[in-house]
């Protein structure tokens, strides 16, 4: 398959996410203060601080050195797909909904299903449309399908994932990130590919449950897509309402305790089309997030240990703070099971290579699941 | 340290007045500020300026240039672009200093080099480092702008003194620019 060479959106986010989350602890308040304190200006209210030595007493930042976070991001990034499900994908001809063929058992019963809205909304430059055909939201996260239409050769170059140099949403007129908590943390525009180069999907969620606010049941999205070459925006706005009622919502605040590690599990949302988890691990309050914590997991399984596959997922902590909360979407079930299992497990790293993952035989990577801090829900 | 028991989710809110009372000469209020931004900023320095010390340094002239002359600023750009505009130029002051006739970049790499001279183990820093410098000196700024603060083509084209379209014409182009770049990487 093609995708890991292609340097799509979500690859440009991620890199730009690379960026964001640099693992540093940056301790700058007390020194500045001092050094202010000891400038002409702190003292006399007037001068200027550089004619003072600076005084480093030591380090306040450090760089963690993990390569593994790179990976780690691109596995739970938006654009892992298996290599299996990539080339059933290709093996499909065209004719079919956007969702149909997607990589995701929930966008595909939300098509069959009906559980979506069909639109035909589109805007035209230089002879390229993109049009939204299809959009579904049950209240956990907003997939919206976009195809391209256009005759002229030198949009079809590319994949539409990669003729589309940027998506900037707006709520009801406001831009997304008035929903994001009032933190470094910001909500996260995915992209997945779909049943070919001429079409792409892309989804969001909000961060409700990592301080953000919550997504409206019902709501007018603009999508701002900047195409390479084009100088104007491309301008396409539709009403998204939700399509489904949850199944079950949960608020357990379950928790588990092994070797200072403490997981709780927040919150638990079974819609037809996700399950969505969010967990908040916590550490005793003098430590950090470390190798192998940082990058820890959860699995999730019915009563019948079947396992459903994870979508997507975010996390979040603050600058050397000691509580991580993470959301995760995961496919639906296929039925409601009568328990659910939440299995957090953590990568096994190699000892040689430090910050690189042990990788199975299929190249992925290696997982311990720690049992002590299992949680079992009744669901019916 | 009081300050960070203060709720992160209430910072905006609260940096409206914490500015004012900085301004009026609470002076400790303004860790608030620092520990906010502290991040960010630090980012922003380290990957241009390439070395963890130098950053940290011009992290701390920043803030405090910032805690200098915050009587003078006004809510006609928000108080983030105001600060990053005192990065940008402290950044571009001591870029300018170093150079002395010598490449920046050669320069960066050197000091970069020799940092991490006998030490693997910056991996995570060198893929972003390496990437950026397929990029130009503007390039770098608006892309870190965009990744850092996820701040506007506006608010960009504020703190480097640009037009919001050139901004964006130019964070379209380093975009392909990086696309170039990892297609190549992929071939092979």
């Amino acid at each position: 398959m093609n995708n890991h060479t292609k340097y799509d959106d979500n690859e440009f986010d991620q890199l730009k996410s690379l960026i964001r989350e640099t693992p540093v602890k940056v301790d700058l308040v007390d020194s500045t203060m001092k050094r202010y304190a000891n400038s002409d200006e702190g003292l006399a209210g007037s001068g200027n601080f550089r004619s003072y030595p600076l005084t480093r007493t030591y380090r306040r930042t450090f760089i963690i050195t993990i390569a593994a976070i790179i990976s780690f991001i691109i596995l739970t990034g938006s654009s892992f797909i298996s290599p299996t499900m990539a080339s059933t994908i290709k093996q499909i001809p065209g004719m079919a909904s956007i969702f149909q063929f997607a990589s995701d058992l929930g966008l595909k019963t939300a098509d069959e299903k009906g559980l979506v809205t069909k639109l035909n909304v589109s805007d035209t430059h230089n002879g390229l449309t993109l049009n939204v055909p299809i959009v579904m939201y049950d209240g956990v996260r907003v997939s919206i399908g976009i195809e391209r239409q256009t005759t002229d050769a030198k949009f079809l170059k590319e994949d539409v994932s990669e003729l589309i140099s940027n998506v900037d949403l707006s709520i009801n007129g406001h831009p997304i990130r008035s929903l994001a908590p009032n933190n470094s943390n910001s909500l996260g525009i995915y992209t997945f590919p779909s049943k070919d180069t001429d079409s792409v999907i892309i989804e969001f969620s909000d961060l409700r449950n990592q301080g953000g606010k919550r997504l409206p049941a019902q709501f007018d999205l603009t999508l701002n897509i900047i195409v390479n070459g084009i100088e104007e925006p491309f301008i396409i706005e539709f009403p998204v309402k939700k399509n489904s009622e949850d199944f079950l919502v949960l608020n357990p605040s379950l928790s588990r305790e092994y070797e200072n590690i403490n997981v709780t599990i927040t919150s638990v949302e079974l819609t037809p089309i996700t399950t969505s988890i969010t967990t908040q691990i916590s550490l005793p309050e003098d430590s950090k997030f470390t190798l192998p914590l940082i990058t820890m997991g959860v699995d999730i399984m019915n009563d019948q240990g079947h396992k459903i596959k994870l979508l997507s997922g975010n996390g979040w902590n603050r600058t050397n703070g000691n509580i991580k909360v993470s959301d995760y979407r995961f496919e639906p079930f296929e039925s409601i099971p009568k328990t659910i299992t939440i299995k957090p497990y953590k990568h096994l790293f190699d000892d040689t290579n430090m910050g690189a993952f042990q990788l199975d035989e299929n190249g992925y990577p290696k997982i311990e699941y720690i049992p002590e801090l299992e949680v079992t829900l009744p669901i019916k | 340290m009081t300050t960070t028991n203060i709720a992160d989710s209430n910072f905006d809110t609260n940096l409206k007045t914490v500015v004012e009372q900085v301004q009026i000469g609470n002076i400790q209020s303004y860790t608030y500020i620092i520990n906010h931004f502290q991040r960010q900023i630090y980012l922003y320095c380290y990957y241009l300026l390439g070395s963890q010390e130098e950053a940290e340094d011009a992290t701390q002239d920043i803030f405090i240039k910032g805690l200098e002359h915050i009587k003078s600023f006004s809510y006609t750009v928000s108080f983030s672009a105001w600060l990053y505009k005192i990065a940008h130029n402290h950044c571009i002051d001591l870029i300018k200093k170093r150079n002395k006739g010598f490449k920046f970049w050669e320069n960066h790499k050197k000091s970069y080099e020799q940092e991490h001279e006998n030490s693997h183990k910056h991996k995570y820093t060198e893929i972003v480092h390496e990437l950026l410098e397929k990029l130009n000196a503007d390039e770098r700024r608006i892309l870190l702008l965009r990744a850092l603060e996820e701040c506007s083509f506006d608010e960009i084209g504020s703190i480097m003194d640009l037009k919001p379209s050139t901004v964006r014409k130019k964070y379209e182009r380093l975009r392909k620019k990086l696309i170039q770049q990892k297609n190549l990487k992929g071939e092979h």
